[in-house]
């Protein structure tokens, strides 16, 4: 920038259409969610965001290896990755065609950092910073994985499980026999997400 | 030592030396005039040189942020040699203080609202269940309240508790375990006569502020409970009984070794019999019965009890059984096998301690009562002692030399780098330069004398030479003194884009400065740096990693001359008192190639 003959020649406007920009993955975005125009969304298998969906700014979602699936009411925070890795070289890639790919129920939470590889998390699930979800991985509905907290690559986690500690589980007895206190827990969710909505700017059409 | 982060300096305490933890230089310090310098003990003390190796050394090396300081032995105080005295009682979670008259009587718990999850042991929080929905919510929650775990999730409401209030938790949970209990024990009337052991008292013990009341409002007091406390007050009531029965029988039975003794009624009747020859009638003495009845304090215990607790563990899966650590921490003789019988545990209350000189008893730190962490007083050696920082000469244009560390200058990038290039490996036979900067934060100027022995102690050997080992360091006057006094100079160092006061290592030219014996590298306000030589030695083949870190054991010897007002008489406050301080501290250096790596 220092050059003022270079900035004299390419405007800001037409300097961001010569980048060599990603090419667009093949979205489909509800109206209704909050996207913001800093997200990354890359990759070529189709990206599905539902309504009410909140993707913070700086969050990562890669479709590079397989499809990835948003469901209603999630909410991804800044420097998490969501995205299947490549399937692995072994004998069960020779088995499966389909490629791997990543679904998140309705109002899972992905705190900061998180990284959640090609698995399926269920409903309710929230999954506090920088934990790590592995390949393959099936995480059921209202379990609670900490901060720092690891799934191995294809673990099964059952419902209401809290994954804490070092590898320890524990059953979320309030969550699973106490249904108003599901309850609660998804009001203060969609709460959450209203808050959250009127907080970030979305760019949807940035996508679609 | 190679876990702590280079360049460390290490201050080693006199009473490293003492088996006691007495200081044996304590009279050099007070080089005074009532009192003639005994300096045998010093002189050893010289002669033999610290061997920072040394088992016992390690008890000693304290870094200078972590002593305090006797400003009436002038000598540093580490953990070793200070006394501890505790101050009071309050709670880590609310702060909230408690006399120790109140922790004697009820325990040392909180009895708020502090509470520690029976899973994983961080503190519970307080929620109420109240749908955030509510159009009309009213200002205040209202509740019912649960206390949950904001890491495992574990909640009260695995317990089935609801709690009225949030606040005054420990007299709703109280209230909540005796109804339980009293409701435990009707069954237990109902089904068995003896039960499976019920929730302690004992739990709720500490946490008893209106105990009393909750006894009373307990359903059925008459109750026989199978409970711990009652069945102990029972059998103890029953066998005083005992021992009374038995002693009226014989003359001198066990009574006179019982808590009546002689002075009771009974005993001075037998004893007047005695005296006055009545022959009574010889009663055969009862022999002492054990408990037979409930009511004596008897308790069967059930092999059933046992039957169904095996059952239970053998259905239940593991996870769901308690660890040893977590029944540990249960309150009173409260051990359930089941994660799901574990109860709140009340938060432990901290101690905050004021700390006096072992040898002289004076005051060196004192906390602040209220709720706060702050001290009231607090001396620290870093506020008397010099400074010593050990610093790699940099030999690039970028960075300067040593700096006094008595301001924020560490953070620095010169400094980083300076750091980093601190941790990469030293070389045999290689030179390697460092800057030793001794800083003062005392307001007299001071007359530093190093010492180091000429090669490490132990089988590498590194020779090490202060190339000027006696200097003198600036008083530590107020920085606007420097500032406006060398105003000249400052600018013209500014100029050149460097700050002032700093030593100009790496400016054009200067870069092929050499270090002579005898000078002082640079100096500044308060500080003065001198250059060390180090050639690290060889390293055997077997070298354990302690011997490839080097550090540097150094003594430290200053000189001062200060106003002796203040300490004794105000009279002699024009007179000036010469002090004279000695210690050992240990540079840490960094680590030494293995050549044979
Ligand atoms: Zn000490
Ligand atoms: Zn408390
Ligand atoms: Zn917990
Ligand atoms: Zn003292």
């Amino acid at each position: 920038m220092s050059d003022p003959k270079r900035t004299s020649r390419s405007a800001p406007s037409k300097r961001t259409s010569l980048l060599p920009s990603a090419p667009k993955p093949p979205c489909k975005i509800d109206p209704a969610a909050t996207i913001a125009s800093s997200t990354v969304l890359a990759g070529i298998h189709p990206i599905t965001i539902a309504a009410h969906a909140v993707l913070h700014p700086h969050a990562r979602i890669v479709s590079a290896e397989g499809p990835v699936t948003i469901g209603e009411g999630c909410i991804v925070f800044e420097k998490a990755t969501i995205g299947p890795l490549a399937p692995s070289t072994s004998t069960e890639s020779a088995t499966i065609t389909a490629p791997p790919s990543t679904i998140l129920g309705k109002n899972v939470t992905i705190s900061t950092g998180v990284t959640i590889e090609g698995c399926a998390i269920g409903d309710g699930c929230v999954i506090e910073p920088y934990a790590r979800i592995g390949q393959g991985a099936k995480v059921g509905r209202y379990c609670k994985v900490v901060a720092y907290g690891e799934v191995p690559k294809g673990a099964k986690v059952d419902d209401y499980t809290v994954v804490y500690g070092k590898g320890k589980r524990r059953v979320d007895r309030t969550m699973k026999e106490w249904g108003e206190m599901r309850e609660l827990k998804e009001a203060v969710h969609e709460r959450q997400v209203r808050g959250y909505q009127g907080l970030i700017p979305s760019n949807i059409a940035k996508w679609s | 030592m190679a876990q702590n982060p280079l360049p460390y300096t290490y201050y080693s305490c006199p009473c490293v030396n003492t088996s006691a933890p007495v200081p044996i230089l304590a009279a050099n310090r007070k080089h005074s005039r009532e009192q003639p310098p005994t300096d045998t003990t010093e002189f050893d003390n010289e002669e033999q040189t610290f061997d920072s190796r040394s088992p016992r050394a390690n008890l000693s090396l304290v870094p200078l942020e972590h002593l305090l300081w006797c400003t009436e032995c002038h000598q540093m105080r580490c953990a070793r040699c200070v006394l501890e005295e505790v101050q009071c009682w309050y709670c880590p979670a609310c702060l909230f203080e408690v006399p120790s008259s109140t922790v004697r009587s009820e325990g040392n718990r909180c009895t708020r609202s502090c509470y520690n999850c029976p899973i994983c042991t961080s503190p519970l929080t307080i929620n109420p269940m109240e749908d955030p929905r509510q159009e009309d919510k009213p200002e205040h929650a209202t509740g019912p309240f649960i206390m949950m775990c904001p890491w495992c999730n574990w909640s009260s409401l695995d317990l089935g508790i609801k709690l009225e209030k949030g606040t005054n938790v420990t007299a709703q949970l109280a209230k909540i375990r005796n109804g339980r209990k009293a409701g435990k024990i009707q069954d237990a009337e109902v089904t068995s006569p003896t039960q499976e052991q019920p929730l302690s008292p004992l739990a709720i013990q500490h946490s008893s502020i209106d105990d009393a009341e909750a006894e009373a409002t307990s359903p059925r007091p008459d109750m026989l409970s199978t409970d711990h406390d009652e069945l102990f007050t029972r059998l103890r009531n029953f066998y005083q009984q005992q021992i009374v029965e038995s002693s009226e029988a014989s003359m001198f039975g066990p009574s006179f070794s019982s808590t009546d003794g002689f002075s009771s009624p009974s005993a001075i009747s037998r004893l007047l019999n005695i005296y006055t020859g009545k022959k009574t009638k010889r009663t055969k003495p009862v022999p002492m019965r054990e408990a037979l009845s409930p009511s004596e304090g008897l308790h069967i215990h059930s092999p059933a009890d046992d039957t169904d607790s095996l059952t239970c563990l053998s259905t239940t899966p593991w996870p769901d059984t308690t660890t040893t650590a977590q029944r540990a921490l249960q309150p009173g003789d409260h051990a359930p096998p089941f994660t799901s019988d574990l109860w709140p545990i009340a938060t432990l209350l901290r101690t905050k301690r004021s700390k006096r000189c072992r040898a002289c008893r004076t005051l060196l730190a004192r906390p602040e009562a209220r709720m706060n962490y702050r001290w009231r007083i607090r001396t620290l050696a870093l506020n008397h002692m010099p400074k010593l920082t050990l610093l790699p000469l940099a030999t690039t244009t970028t960075s300067s030399g040593g700096m006094p560390t008595l301001g924020p200058d560490l953070g620095t990038p010169a400094h980083i780098a300076q750091r980093a290039s601190l941790s990469a490996p030293l070389r045999t036979g290689q030179t390697h330069t460092y800057l030793l900067t001794t800083a003062n934060p005392l307001e007299d100027v001071l007359s530093v004398t190093l010492a180091t022995p000429p090669t490490t102690p132990g089988r590498v050997g590194t020779r090490v030479t202060i190339l000027c080992p006696q200097f003198s360091v600036g008083k530590n006057s107020d920085v606007w003194d420097e500032a406006l006094g060398a105003q000249p100079a400052a600018a013209s160092k500014r100029r050149s884009g460097m700050p002032s006061g700093m030593p100009t290592v790496g400016e054009d030219g200067a870069q092929a400065r050499v270090a002579e014996a005898g000078k002082v590298w640079a100096s500044g306000r308060n500080w003065t740096s001198v250059v060390v030589e180090v050639v690290p030695g060889m390293l055997p083949e077997d070298a354990s990693e302690e011997e490839a870190d080097l550090e540097i054991a150094v003594f430290v010897r200053i000189e001062y001359e200060t106003d002796a007002a203040g300490e004794e008489k105000a009279v002699a406050a024009t007179a000036k008192e010469k002090r004279e301080e000695a210690f050992w501290c240990v540079l840490g250096v960094g680590t030494i190639q293995s050549t044979f790596a």
